[in-house]
């Protein structure tokens, strides 16, 4: 688990959501629903504290107290290429995927991947049409030592529910309705 | 093969067919004469650049807010529609045409159920998305100018444009057919229907073939054009019924859509084998046409191979390709970059190449000026 986005709370206020700069000491964290690696490129999840599973999810979830935040240096990422990349094909230990550059203007790459390149979670998530982030640059330590790092974490999508399609198909009408095309 | 520097407007009476096409991308621009323009598809340079006939409309000072009159989304594959929504946004006067499946409640709604829009990566979900923004913006704003949206729906030996003259011009769509239709709103349906639940949303891909791509068959004055689009022809394991009253096999078994044989093709789905049927050679297109191509290059896939180039080349009296086959190398100048990619073959499409046929639309007898531009090249050396 990934403390730093986990999801956090005002210790005084139970249960009432808070942002990061309330929460800097005794902070209260619902282990249950914290987020993933994965979770952390996911521009499309909604953040934790508004969702209504966090909600059902927070008065059953037993809290834990967290030592008061470190303010010793950590480890951190100079990023030099960030790319979003989409899952082409998948072939016999490999696939290849199409990159466009998120961070500059650079031409968009088509390159191949190991399945060695990929975590078991990253396994279970390939697919056709899969969305990853690959992130080449620096892993700083805290004493300063630099090593090379290239980073690839898929996009977890939400689940999907009866509901989901049930509101797609109502959405769909209303589209057509206001385009004047609803029959 | 001539050279033109500046770029300059066509002439009133002149037609013109633009190609652009990176490795990875397609779209045209037509001049209907007297500076009415239609835009078929589109693609971009690069993420952050404008759509290329946007571009190149800028270049020869002609404002795409007034003159474009048409822009055509063929279908919803993700090397069509790259900037679309943006072309639309761009042409304030333009209609858009579109199959009657794109606007349809089963495509819709699964797009609505769909993940959200990508950081980077322009998508068929996401361009069709920013298209159905702009419609609704104008329909809000009261700028449609037709009792529906602006939006004139392709089907199979539709007549979309008919303008006078000098020189008059007609756009036909050949294709979708009615079947076509219908089988594609079944798979959208199928697709929204079929996928689990309580897992994760599917990554909604366009079905395969190209069943919805619209085919148009353009007259201006004296010359006429034949646009392929990505129209595939079925072949074995397809129904019966899905084998005659689909791809091109529709259009050529049609008793109502013009007769008249086009001069110049737009050749289908990058030259593709699936993309190919004898006839089109033979009833549609007069004999040694001049064939335009736009390659399909994708890491491992290459469109045209060897043997549909040989193909065209054989069937045709010129031909030419917006940009060549072969990707290049990308060598990052970082070398971390460049160590993140070792081993994975890392390789960039081919930089934007642009063809440019023009001709007067008055005079049947004129020869085609052809202008290639950036990486475009004759079929035979790309």
């Amino acid at each position: 688990m990934n403390t730093a986005n986990a999801y956090e709370l005002d210790a005084a206020g139970p249960f009432q959501e808070s942002t990061n700069t309330q929460a800097a000491e005794g902070r209260l964290v619902a282990p249950s629903i914290a987020r993933t690696s994965d979770d952390q490129e996911d521009s499309s999840l909604p953040h934790l504290a508004e969702s209504s599973t966090a909600r059902k999810l927070l008065p059953t979830a037993p809290p834990v107290f967290l030592p008061r935040r470190s303010v010793e240096p950590r480890t951190h990422f100079i990023v030099l290429e960030k790319r979003e990349g989409i899952v082409l094909e998948i072939g016999e230990g490999e696939f290849e995927a199409r990159l466009i550059d998120i961070l500059a203007d650079e031409p968009e790459v088509t390159a191949t991947f190991s399945f060695q390149d990929l975590s078991e979670d990253g396994r279970r998530l390939l697919k056709p049409g899969a969305v990853f982030y690959w992130n080449v640059g620096y892993s700083v330590s805290p004493s300063g030592q630099r090593s090379r790092v290239a980073d690839l974490v898929f996009r977890r999508l939400p689940s999907r529910r009866v509901a989901d399609v049930a509101a797609a198909r109502r959405r769909a009408d209303e589209v057509l309705h206001e385009l004047g095309l609803a029959p | 093969m001539s050279s033109d520097s500046p770029p300059r407007a066509p002439h009133p009476e002149d037609v013109e067919v633009h190609v652009f096409g990176p490795g990875y991308g397609e779209s045209l621009l037509v001049h209907l004469g007297q500076n009415r323009w239609i835009i078929v598809d589109s693609c971009k340079k690069s993420s952050n650049a404008s759509p290329a006939a946007i571009e190149w409309l800028r270049q020869i000072d002609v404002d795409p807010g007034q003159a474009v009159t048409h822009v055509v989304a063929t279908h919803w594959h993700d090397d069509h529609v790259r900037g679309l929504g943006e072309t639309l946004e761009h042409c304030a006067a333009a209609t858009l045409v579109c199959s009657s499946a794109l606007l349809s409640k089963e495509l819709i709604a699964l797009f609505e159920d769909a993940a959200q829009p990508l950081q980077a990566h322009s998508s068929g979900v996401d361009e069709i998305r920013r298209l159905v923004a702009e419609l609704k913006r104008r329909k809000s704003n009261g700028v449609s100018k037709t009792v529906g949206l602006g939006v004139e729906f392709a089907t199979a030996n539709k007549r979309i444009v008919l303008e006078e003259g000098p020189p008059s011009c007609e756009v036909w769509a050949l294709s979708p057919s009615s079947a076509e239709i219908e089988l594609s709103l079944r798979e959208f349906a199928r697709m929204l229907n079929d996928s689990p639940m309580n897992k994760a949303k599917p990554v909604v891909r366009p079905p395969k073939p190209n069943d919805t791509a619209v085919v148009l068959w353009i007259k201006v004055g004296e010359r006429i054009l034949l646009l392929g689009s990505d129209l595939e022809e079925r072949r074995s394991n397809a129904s019966s019924r899905a084998a005659t009253d689909c791809g091109w096999s529709a259009i050529l078994a049609s008793t109502v859509r013009p007769r008249s044989q086009a001069e110049i093709f737009k050749v289908a789905h990058h030259g593709s084998e699936t993309g190919h049927h004898d006839e089109i050679w033979s009833s549609l297109l007069r004999a040694t046409p001049l064939s335009l191509v736009t390659p399909f290059v994708r890491g491992t896939s290459r469109l045209p191979n060897d043997d549909d180039k040989a193909r065209i080349l054989s069937l045709s009296g010129e031909a030419y390709m917006s940009a060549p086959r072969r990707p290049k190398k990308y060598r990052p100048k970082d070398r971390v970059v460049a160590w993140a990619y070792q081993g994975k073959n890392p390789t960039v499409p081919a930089a934007m190449g642009h063809i440019r046929a023009r001709v007067s639309a008055l005079d049947a007898t004129s020869r085609w000026d052809i202008l290639l531009l950036e990486g475009a090249v004759p079929l035979a050396e790309g």
